[in-house]
C-alpha cells in the first residue's frame, strides 16, 4: 500500500514549505514594485516642481527686481469677461528691445477651461497698442494674484517696495513669490 | 536519475532572489529619499526668499511659522547676528519631517 502512494503526492511538510516560499517571493515581490512606483511618483513630482518652480521664480525675479518705475507705475487688473488677472510693468529685463520695455503678464485659457498658460509679453518702450511680442512661460499655470503690503497686511493690488503674486498652479497648488521693486 | 531540486537548492534560490530584490529596495528607497529632499529643498529656498524679503522690506516677522508652497508646508524661522561688525538678518526655512533644509543672511 505504501509503496503505491509513494511519489504520487506531496507530503504536508513539501506543501507548507512551498507555501511560505511562494509567500515570501509574493511578500518580497509586492515591496520591490512598491518602491519602484513610489521612487517613480517622487520622481515625477520632483520633476514637474523643478521644472515650474525654478524658471518662474528666476524669470518673474529678474523682471520685477529689475522694474523701473520712473517711466510709469505697475498696473494690475482682471478681465471683465474672464475674470483673468493680468500685471503690467516698465523693466529693464527686456529680451526683445533695448533698454527699458513694458511687460505684461496675463493668463490665456482655452474656451472649454483645459488649456491655460502663462503668457510675458514683451512692448516697445513707446507702443501705444497691447500687441507685443508673447512669450508662453507655463502651461502649469491657471491664475495668479498681486498683492501688495498696505498697513502690514498683504491687500489685493500692486503697488509699495513689495511685490506678492500667488500663482495658481493646475491640481489647485498656489506658489506664493514675494519679490522687492527696487525702482 | 535526478528530476528536481533539493530543498537546500530551493532555499538557496530564493534566498539569493531576496538578497536581490532587497538590495534594489534599498537602492530605490536612497534614491526616492534624495529626490524628496531636492524637492523641499527647492520650496525651502523659495519660502526662506519670500521671508527674508518681507523681514529686510516689509517689516514681516517669522518665528516657526509655517507656509504652504505648492502643497508642502514649509517652516520658517527667523534670527539676527552679527557678522564682520554688520547686523544680519538669518532666515532658516525646512519641513517639519526634514528639519532645517536652508540657510539665508542678508544684510539690515
Amino acid at each position: 500500500m505504501n509503496s503505491t502512494r509513494r511519489g504520487k503526492g506531496f507530503t504536508l511538510i513539501e506543501l507548507l514549505l512551498a507555501v511560505a516560499i511562494s509567500a515570501f517571493l509574493l511578500t518580497v515581490t509586492y515591496t520591490f514594485f512598491s518602491a519602484v512606483e513610489r521612487t517613480g511618483k517622487a520622481a515625477l513630482e520632483n520633476s514637474r516642481i523643478q521644472s515650474t518652480v525654478t524658471p518662474l521664480f528666476y524669470l518673474l525675479q529678474r523682471d520685477i527686481e529689475s522694474i523701473n518705475r520712473g517711466y510709469g507705475g505697475i498696473t494690475y487688473g482682471k478681465d471683465p469677461n474672464s475674470k483673468l488677472s493680468w500685471i503690467e510693468f516698465y523693466t529693464e529685463n527686456c529680451y526683445y528691445f533695448p533698454g527699458i520695455c513694458r511687460v505684461r503678464y496675463w493668463t490665456y485659457k482655452s474656451e472649454e477651461g483645459k488649456e491655460s498658460w502663462l503668457i510675458r509679453t514683451e512692448l516697445r518702450l513707446n507702443s501705444t497698442t497691447n500687441t507685443g511680442i508673447d512669450a508662453p512661460v507655463s502651461s502649469a499655470v491657471t491664475g495668479f494674484k498681486v498683492y501688495h503690503l498696505s498697513g502690514g497686511d498683504w491687500v489685493e493690488g500692486a503697488g509699495g517696495k513689495l511685490l506678492k503674486i500667488v500663482i495658481e498652479m493646475k491640481g489647485g497648488k498656489e506658489l506664493p513669490l514675494i519679490f522687492v521693486v527696487r525702482t | 536519475m535526478r528530476k528536481g531540486f533539493t530543498l537546500l537548492e530551493v532555499l538557496v534560490a530564493v534566498a539569493i532572489a531576496g538578497m536581490a530584490f532587497g538590495t534594489f529596495i534599498v537602492l530605490a528607497g536612497r534614491s526616492a529619499n534624495s529626490t524628496d529632499l531636492l524637492l523641499k529643498t527647492t520650496l525651502s529656498t523659495v519660502a526662506a526668499n519670500n521671508a527674508i524679503n518681507s523681514i529686510v522690506y516689509g517689516r514681516k516677522s517669522y518665528n516657526d511659522k509655517p507656509i504652504n508652497v505648492m502643497g508642502y508646508t514649509v517652516k520658517v524661522n527667523q534670527d539676527f547676528e552679527e557678522l564682520m561688525g554688520f547686523r544680519v538678518v538669518k532666515v532658516e526655512a525646512g519641513t517639519p519631517n526634514r528639519g532645517v533644509l536652508v540657510e539665508l543672511y542678508e544684510t539690515r
